[in-house]
């Protein structure tokens, strides 16, 4: 059954777009409601808060809130060349009645299913796509906030990091939320978030990748995971190592694709609205030996405020006059 | 010629499934009043060639038109062949002929079910039929008293359970590092064959010999060599030494390289083997999945007998893979990095040679010999020559002196030994010389007790002592710069490189295929285990299911399952899972993944077969897995320690009391006049278990037990024949 709904654009822009709802879609890593739907014959995946699920649990607005602030600044930070790597935001309304998001269809199936049976080859694709994924986040200042297994798909070689529903954004203070997968920073909810805050849940999914059960003491891990892991695991978040830097070891490419600085385009509207502000907070210019003069008030400026002035009167007259008519 | 199979063919049932095959020895179970209208069918079993003996278990009485004539079985010409029991009454009395009256039957369980059951066992089927045959009677009927050591349905099923806790548990017991004992096998401890050679290695060597070089000319800077001849080796000694820690780094350059390659090829397979190999390693050796392959199984198979547990092996095998599989040489790239860039500093050379402090000596000197040697012009020559030679020993050093990249020369020097050496000694010489004019009356009253040979004897020894000065002042400048050369620091240095870089090839290149092929199988095998473990966790429960209790019935008294029958069943569980782990093997010695599900697939069908067989030929026979003889063996050995009835069962004569297969008003059918048969039987396990405790040695030598190679029935069968009037031969098959 078509619907239309009424949503924002990653881009900013408002649109009305006609969706189809198809069936429900699971992941185990998302608490959101969502469902397969089709806009103009392509699939996509809406992520949304459904009146009842709202009432029974307000911090699923939260959850969706921080789903569309990472898949937004995702959009912005790679506006022509989308990473494959991560989960695309179309678009979203998040003020609607029923608030949703509109995300691409995700590629391949939970990396549950598949890690079990990887040969060596895979596994080492696989770590690698995780931390370039990672990568990518860093670059764009957003931080997943829950990397699992629950939270990766796998696509035949490719590595997916979908559900940003726990997601913060760099420098922000910490959201303190305990989870077996988040560093010790952020189960504390110290300081404020860092790009190295999801190495941690990184370290923990690479080991239970390679060792199967991450409960074991960290001295029989083979040699290979301990130089590549131990810098994260033994070191406070701002010494560990970057993404770039695990990257390097493991010989993958750590090129990230053409992306902008939506801070920077910002920039000088921004510089702009300071200098406004601080002249208006100025104090006031000491008096001057000169003498006084009148403000020069230009004639046409002066003309349009009496004219608004009229029309107001005017209207409210009319308004008056009118409803003593109708009345 | 012995019977080794026997089917049981059912014909009471019109609806029962005929048998896939007629082979061997077949029991017929029929009504008695059916004989005749089986006719054909018992001619039909007969007539087949590999059926090799019959006997129709004849139940009930057939129904003539006289009661009183005695007749019970009429037997059709197709029988003649056959041994034919008659059972009057499925459940029997207890009766011992001659002995006791018959009474009611104790036994809750149907006798001709035991019977059937018993005859199921070929040396029982053996021993009946010719026993029957011996007998002057067409039909006997049959008394039993048998008891069954078949494991009781309900702590069977308990028993499969704690099994399958046990397997599928998900700790281990007893920790064991597996991947120590498989990497020490596999994985070299020594530095064997792990030799550099090409690129690396000539700029080694090239870094050693312009150590060695420098070395060597700093040993030459002190001698004569460096100071008199011409050319000189260390006329340019700053760029040599220069040019050596050039060199030592080139050689971390080349090392570190090589490492970085060799970290690729390990860690994602680029650059290519032969791009590292171009670079100076021994190409990595050949690995042989096969023999890799039956050392991983061994010693798999070896911690299943120790009773691992599937889960925690296949977790050990999975952190073998881990280990064993190529770490790469991150840390060492990263050692080589931090060491560098390397050089060798040109320590500064002394700036003076010959020390300024000599200085206030060369002017008394000089003075001293003009005096001594004068006045006249004796004094004036004597002067002014050690005055030269002060300051040609200090030009000469000084141009001597290395530079950051060569000597500094003579006419550099020139103008600061003029300045220093020459002045000094001219003014020592002028001064010395003037002197002994000046007061040559005074110094010759004073020298006048001197002998003759003092004064030239004392010029010689201050030039003399002149000369050593200059030679101690070079080369205490020549040690103090060559201790701050930083060769051996340097070659040390090499020698870390090179150790850093053989040990490397050693340890992750040279047994890389090794590695790569010990990973895949023991990742291949911990996934097949894994889901061995999954799929017996959840299938092993359609396993040896037990009865539901009757709301009805007798409450059974809850024991602990016999550890003997816990181990039999355990034991048979485990084959299961290493014979579903079979293809394991030689898909991890071809490094081939088996699909998923596959090990699933398998262990559900063996899973089948093994509780298809524990059905059909009882736990203690269904040996197809559980090939291990000693946890039967004490299973066995505990039925038969916890029955007594089983001894006396086995020893029963022909009038000991058994369960006769009819109603007691049917015993007047039976011949008690003539000879009986009878027949016992055990199993072969328990023959050996007897043998092994020696406590019944008559028994196990009696010849009258027959030990059958299965079955669970120990006791004895009773034959008594019918007497000719109750059996009516009819002849046609039609009565």
């Amino acid at each position: 059954m078509a619907e239309l709904v009424r949503c924002r654009y990653v881009t900013g822009v408002l649109a009305e777009i006609e969706v189809e709802e198809l069936n429900e879609f699971v992941t185990p890593g998302a608490a959101l409601e969502q469902r397969l739907v089709k806009v103009n014959g392509r699939l996509y995946l809406r992520k949304y808060v459904s009146r009842a699920a709202g009432r029974r649990n307000p911090r699923l607005y939260d959850l969706l809130r921080n789903e569309i602030r990472a898949g937004a600044r995702l959009g912005q930070v790679f506006p022509d060349r989308y990473p494959a790597e991560l989960p695309r935001l179309v678009a979203y309304n998040i003020d609607a009645e029923e608030p949703f998001a509109l995300l691409r269809e995700y590629a391949g199936s939970p990396a549950a299913e598949h890690v079990a049976r990887f040969d060596d080859v895979q596994r080492r694709r696989f770590e690698s796509g995780l931390l370039r994924a990672l990568h990518l986040t860093a670059q764009a200042g957003v931080v997943h906030g829950a990397v699992s297994m629950d939270s990766v798909r796998w696509d035949d070689g490719t590595v997916h990091l979908v559900d940003f529903e726990s997601s913060e954004r760099v420098g922000e203070p910490r959201r303190a939320c305990r989870s077996a997968v988040r560093s010790p920073e952020q189960t504390a909810g110290t300081g404020v978030v860092d790009e190295r805050d999801d190495l941690w849940g990184a370290a923990l999914l690479i080991r239970r990748l390679h060792i199967g059960d991450a409960r074991q003491e960290r001295g029989r891990d083979p040699q290979r995971l301990r130089e590549l892991l131990d810098p994260v695991f033994d070191n406070p978040v701002d010494r560990r190592p970057l993404v770039a830097d695990l990257l390097g070891r493991l010989h993958t490419d750590a090129h990230l694709p053409p992306h902008v600085d939506p801070e920077a385009q910002l920039a000088a509207g921004r510089a702009l609205f300071d200098r406004a502000c601080a002249r208006k907070r100025a104090p006031a210019a000491p008096p001057t030996r000169e003498p006084v003069r009148s403000p020069v008030v230009p004639a046409d400026g002066h003309g349009k405020r009496v004219f608004h002035y009229v029309a107001a009167a005017v209207l409210l007259c009319a308004l008056i006059i009118g409803a003593v008519v109708l009345i | 010629m012995s019977t080794s199979r026997i089917v049981l063919v059912d014909l009471r049932d019109p609806e029962a499934e005929p048998p896939d095959a007629l082979e061997g020895g077949v029991v017929v179970v029929d009504r008695a009043d059916a004989l005749l209208e089986h006719a054909e069918t018992y001619l039909a079993l007969l007539a087949e060639k590999m059926v090799t003996a019959v006997v129709c278990v004849a139940v009930g009485e057939v129904g003539t038109d006289n009661p009183l004539d005695g007749v019970v079985l009429d037997i059709p010409p197709a029988l003649r062949h056959a041994t034919v029991l008659w059972v009057g009454d499925p459940r029997g009395v207890d009766w011992a002929p001659e002995r006791s009256a018959p009474r009611r039957s104790e036994s809750s369980e149907d006798a001709l079910d035991s019977l059937v059951a018993a005859l199921r066992v070929p040396a029982l089927f053996d021993r009946v039929v010719a026993t029957a045959e011996g007998l002057p009677s067409a039909a006997v009927n049959p008394g039993v008293r048998l008891v069954s050591s078949a494991a009781d349905p309900v702590e069977l099923a308990e028993a499969r359970a704690a099994a399958v806790r046990s397997l599928c548990a998900a700790e281990h017991a007893t920790p064991h590092d597996l991947g120590e004992s498989i990497r020490r096998s596999y994985l070299p401890s020594g530095r064997d064959g792990a030799v550099l050679s090409g690129p690396v290695q000539t700029s080694r060597t090239e870094a050693l010999r312009r150590l060695d070089h420098v070395a060597e000319l700093a040993r030459t800077l002190g001698t004569a060599k460096a100071l008199l001849y011409s050319p000189r080796t260390t006329e340019r000694l700053g760029s040599q030494v220069v040019w050596a820690g050039q060199a030592v780094e080139n050689y971390r350059r080349a090392v570190a390289e090589l490492l970085t390659r060799m970290d690729g090829q390990l860690q994602v397979g680029r650059p290519s083997v032969e791009d590292v190999v171009a670079l100076g390693v021994p190409r990595p050796r050949e690995a042989d999945g096969d023999e890799i392959a039956a050392d991983l199984r061994q010693a798999v198979e070896a911690r299943l007998d120790d009773g691992a547990a599937l889960s925690p092996l296949a977790r050990d095998l999975r952190l073998v893979a881990a280990n064993s599989g190529p770490q790469g040489c991150a840390t060492a790239v990263e050692e080589v990095r931090k060491r560098g860039p390397l050089s060798l500093a040109m320590p500064e050379f002394r700036t003076w040679p010959l020390p300024l402090a000599a200085l206030p000596v060369v002017f008394p000197a000089c003075a001293l010999v003009a005096l001594l040697c004068g006045p006249g012009w004796l004094g004036w020559v004597a002067g002014c020559l050690l005055a030269v030679a002060w300051f040609g020993s200090g030009w000469l050093l000084l141009a001597r002196r290395p530079g950051p990249e060569a000597e500094r020369g003579l006419e550099d020097a020139l103008v600061p030994s003029v300045a220093t050496y020459g002045v000094s000694g001219v003014l020592g010489a002028v001064a010395g010389a003037g002197a002994g004019e000046l007061f040559a009356v005074r110094v010759a009253r004073f020298l006048v007790d001197v002998p003759r040979w003092a004064l030239p004897g004392s010029a010689v020894l201050v030039a003399v002592l002149s000369a050593v000065v200059v030679v101690v002042s070079w080369r205490s400048a020549v040690r103090e710069w060559r201790d701050e050369l930083g060769v051996a620091r340097l070659r040390a240095t090499v020698g870390d490189l090179t150790q850093i870089a053989e040990d490397v090839t050693a340890r992750e290149w040279l047994p890389m295929l090794r590695r790569r092929v010990l990973a895949a199988a023991a990742a291949e095998v911990a996934a097949g285990l894994g889901e061995i473990a999954t799929t017996l966790g959840g299938s092993g429960d359609a396993l040896f299911v037990a009865p539901e209790p009757s709301p009805g019935g007798q409450t059974r008294m809850v024991r602990p399952v016999p550890q003997e029958l816990y181990a039999v069943v355990r034991g048979d569980l485990v084959d299961v899972c290493r014979t579903a782990l079979e293809i394991a093997w030689p898909a991890a010695a071809a490094d081939v993944t088996t699909p998923q599900g596959v090990y699933t697939q398998r262990l559900e069908r063996l899973l089948d077969e093994y509780g298809a067989d524990v059905r059909r030929n009882g736990l203690m026979t269904a040996t197809r897995f559980g090939t291990a003889r000693g946890p039967r063996d004490a299973l066995m050995a505990r039925v038969w320690a916890e029955s007594p009835a089983a001894l006396a069962a086995l020893r029963a004569d022909g009038a000991d009391d058994m369960t006769q297969l009819c109603r007691s008003g049917q015993l007047g059918y039976l011949s008690t006049g003539a000879t009986s048969g009878l027949v016992r039987v055990a199993p072969a396990r328990l023959r050996q278990v007897l043998e092994r405790d020696g406590a019944h040695a008559a028994l196990v030598a009696d010849p009258g037990v027959a030990w059958s190679e299965g079955g669970e029935f120990v006791g004895a069968v009773r034959l008594l024949p019918l007497r000719p009037e109750s059996v009516r031969q009819v002849s046609g098959g039609v009565r």
